[in-house]
């Protein structure tokens, strides 16, 4: 095999749609091919929060990234070049070394775009799709998507920490196929949407704001009612299911060790949240949860993931510190681990950590969140997922859609295999 | 056989923001890959050009295998073997498919689809940035930075019809550069998201790469009594960055959706209760004196040309029309007899080929008019490539997020060439007179 040399390796800060500015790299390869990334934050209240380098000067608010940038063509770019390209281990390992040898910290926005950009330009340089780069041959299942319904924090109280959360998405997951199951959830979403605002009075505008604010219900229990009406009116009784993005960590008051404010005005304590639990997957379709208990409390993830017949996903429980990941995992914390692939130092280490989960029966579910943006979709597919974060509709499901095509009849789509429980 | 030659053809059904959309993937000799979607609107004007849709029960009729399999049997076996850069010869063979008979014609977003992948395709093919394939050597033009600013409707009165609308933006104009217009933008934009979350805990709506317009704050009812509250918000937020008269406004109306035909009133957009057209006019007047609003669009019926004649003459700032206009050389031709609005809202996919749609901006351009691009039309992120090419003085909400880096990538390529707009690429005699004053001064 002829080695494919890295050409160029050049950095810049670049807007990002978070609202702060973005890392963006472009690297070249010798026969003509470019992969491109770019690199944000988006911070999380998580302890585990990784670390990022920002410039801290007067432009954008102390978060310019020029910083960042220059490390990349000063000290990575220079050693990158003439290396292959399809090598990520070696590349991978060159970008830690580098900075590691002049005494710079392995800053995320550093280390991941520099190895996710290598990584993309390996798979142009090869003509390949990047799921198909990702995952080789192994790479035909389509993951279960979901499409976000409702959000909203402060209904029941002034939180100012939980940035939107509980986010409800409607999942289509006893389908055969990626496109039935978007049918089915396009058909629901749109008497789901119809119900709230002929029945209940509330506008919302898709993909332009889903949060319900405060004074429309006591307590989100009605908002469950109408997702079961809507579900039922549709006719999937059984076939789609609610997932909740919790951010129960965001809610929880460490002096008076309850829960405030979520689902309902009351406070609740660990046990109540255990019930309430249990009613949202006996009463209610929930299928998964996400983050439903404070960081802190493993024994209660465990007691869950145990006695709960929803998928346990967990995000702030670890955000993306690699030894916590793998402390949960083993000590049986989560069905899934949401996947934030430009999280992690490099691609190789996101990838390490799918493969470590998988070993233990626990799944991923890859999130656009940190400037993953259209790869995210490939990282799903080629890492064989099971489970993505949103996705199952709109404008941000075609790279799904043409996947699916363009693996033609071998196609399979994860169904109740991608939210299954494997204790 | 030239790389560029075409080799294979591909349509999809796929998603569009609401419904589904045709995608259409052209694939030339060389290896080159273009891939453009066409999606209607949420809210469809009378005047624009036929889709085919499946009809029947599924997805309520507005399923696109139809027009899939039209571009398959019909447009595909056409056009393979042409020149993918030959975008002249491509689109007329498409529009000729059917002869003089409509019935057997393809329709506009077969066409529309095929036709921007092929441009995408052609520029690949021949291995130049897309904004050169379309405009050349001339196509140098950086528009003025925007960014969505408030959405949501109803805040006076339940209407179920309007959509979003009235949306206002941001609009960072009296710069020097792109560069410094967008890092201005952004210092307002986050001074307002931060203001709208702290004071009323509202968040903004994303940009992605899929949905470059973005940036609107959803504001519902009971926040304010009247929409010059908001305005002075607005104002407030300007002033604070630091960018008065540096930094403006635009509001998208869509005035016919608020129109009551039984009393000729339009009802609850602005404040309760109706205004005349006249009253209409002095409002625009009073935003475009009082607060700092530099672009209106769709202020009244989408028929009315005599308003909006009024109205340009009245009140000097950049009056767009987008269903007044519908991206339609007829309709443009009808409202530049009238003198209606001074600026056409260009949703490049609309018109059913990119041939026609160059034709449109030509024939406003001769006039006088100038040309908005806006991506709701499954343009994407490419809608930054073609203002570039057309040298479009102003565009929708694209100044930054993805589509915003994609502007200072190609501003960084222009290096010396790189002509920023700046206020004169605002249609509307008040910044002309400005643009001449500078040059005196």
């Amino acid at each position: 095999m002829n080695n494919i040399l890295i050409k160029s390796v050049l950095a810049t800060e670049a807007f990002s749609d978070s609202g702060f500015p973005a890392v963006e790299v472009t690297v070249t390869t010798q026969n003509g091919e470019s992969g491109m990334a770019y690199n944000i934050e988006n911070p999380s209240n998580s302890s585990y929060r990784p670390k990022y380098l920002y410039d801290n000067d007067s432009r954008f608010k102390g978060f310019g990234v020029t910083k960042a940038a220059e490390i990349i063509n000063k000290y990575i770019a220079p050693r990158l070049i003439g290396l292959p390209v399809n090598d990520q281990a070696i590349v991978d390992s060159t970008i830690k070394e580098v900075l590691l040898k002049n005494d710079i910290p392995l800053y995320i926005n550093v280390t991941s775009p520099v190895s996710v950009a290598v990584f993309k330009a390996g798979a142009n340089s090869k003509n390949m799709p990047l799921y198909r780069y990702l995952g080789g041959q192994r790479a035909f299942t389509l993951p279960v998507g979901g499409h976000l319904c409702a959000s909203g924090s402060k209904r029941y109280s002034k939180n100012e920490r939980a940035k939107g959360k509980p986010i409800y998405l409607m999942m289509a997951y006893d389908f055969d196929s990626f496109s039935q199951a978007q049918y089915a959830l396009w058909e629901t979403v749109g008497i789901y949407e119809k119900l709230l605002a002929k029945k209940y009075g509330i506008l919302i505008h898709r993909g332009f704001s889903m949060a319900i604010t405060k004074g429309k219900m006591d307590n989100d229990e009605v908002l469950w009612k109408i997702m079961v009406e809507s579900i039922e009116k549709a006719g999937y009784t059984g076939k789609i299911g609610i997932h909740v993005d919790i951010g129960a960590n965001d809610y929880y008051n460490k002096e008076t060790n309850k829960y405030e404010g979520l689902f309902s005005p009351d406070a609740k304590s660990r046990e109540d949240m255990f019930k309430l639990y249990n009613k949202m997957t006996t009463e209610y379709p929930f299928v998964v949860l996400q983050d439903p208990l404070e960081e802190n409390d493993l024994e209660g993830f465990k007691y869950l993931r145990e006695n709960n017949k929803a998928y346990i996903v967990g995000e702030e429980l670890f955000c993306a510190d690699v030894d916590r990941i793998k402390q949960c995992i083993s000590y049986g914390c989560v069905d899934c681990v949401l996947l934030i692939v430009n999280r992690f130092e490099t691609i190789s280490d996101a990838i390490k950590i799918v493969n470590f989960a998988k070993t233990y029966g626990v799944g991923s579910m890859p999130k656009d969140a940190c400037g993953e943006s259209l790869d995210m979709h490939s990282y799903a597919v080629g890492l064989n997922a099971g489970t993505i974060y949103e996705r199952g509709l709109d404008f941000s499901s075609n790279e799904l859609l043409i996947i699916e095509s363009e693996i033609g009849d071998r196609v399979k789509y994860s169904a109740q295999g991608g939210i299954k429980k494997n204790i | 056989m030239k790389g560029s030659t075409i080799k294979s053809v591909i349509a999809r059904q796929l998603m569009g923001r609401e419904n589904p959309m045709i995608g259409a993937t052209v694939i030339t000799e060389n290896g080159a890959v273009g891939t453009a979607y066409c999606t209607a609107g949420i809210s469809v004007g009378k005047h624009e050009i036929k889709f085919t849709y499946d009809g029947g029960s599924k997805w309520k009729g507005l399923g696109v295998m139809n027009a899939v399999n039209e571009v398959n049997e019909k447009i595909a076996p056409r056009i393979i073997g042409l020149d993918a850069a030959d975008q002249f010869l491509i689109d007329n063979v498409m529009l000729n498919i059917g002869g003089n008979n409509p019935e057997k014609a393809v329709g506009g977003n077969a066409t529309a689809a095929v036709s921007a992948a092929v441009l995408k395709a052609g520029a690949k093919a021949l291995d130049i940035p897309l904004y050169r394939h379309i405009g050349g050597a001339e196509g140098v033009t950086l528009p003025v930075a925007a960014f969505g600013a408030v959405g949501g409707s109803n805040r006076y009165e339940k209407m179920l019809n309007v959509g979003a609308k009235p949306t206002y933006s941001f609009i960072a104009h009296d710069f020097n550069s792109f560069s410094q217009a967008s890092y201005a933008l952004w210092e307002v934009v986050t001074n307002w998201q931060t203001f709208m979350k702290k004071t009323y805990g509202l968040h903004a709506f994303k940009s992605s790469a899929y949905a470059t317009t973005a940036g609107f704050v959803y504001v519902p009812p009971g926040i304010v009594d009247n929409e010059r509250q908001l305005w002075q918000m607005l104002n407030d937020t300007i002033a604070k960055s630091g960018y008065e008269g540096k930094v403006g406004l635009q509001v998208d109306i869509a005035g016919e959706c608020f129109y009551n035909k039984e009393n000729g009133l339009y009802e609850n957009i602005f404040a309760p209760g109706g205004v005349t057209r006249d009253e209409m006019i002095e409002t625009v007047k009073e935003m475009a004196d009082k607060y700092s609003f530099v672009i209106v669009e769709d202020p009244l019926l989408e028929d009315d040309f005599i308003g909006h004649a009024m109205l340009t003459k009245a009140v000097e700032i950049q009056i767009v029309g987008d269903d007044l206009f519908t991206t339609n050389t007829e309709r443009v031709a009808e409202g530049i007899k009238y003198g209606a609005a001074n600026c056409v809202l260009l949703k490049v996919n609309q018109i059913g080929t990119i041939t026609q749609s160059l034709e449109m901006i030509q024939l406003a351009y001769e006039n006088g008019y100038g040309v908005m691009p806006c991506s709701s039309r499954g343009e994407g992120l490419d809608i930054v490539d073609y203002s570039v090419g057309i040298n479009a003085g102003t565009i929708r909400e694209t100044g930054l997020g993805t589509a915003g880096s994609r502007f200072l990538a190609i501003e960084k390529e222009l290096g010396a060439n790189a002509v920023f707009a700046g206020t004169s690429g605002i249609s509307g005699k008040r910044f002309q007179k400005k643009y001449k004053e500078n040059k005196n001064e």
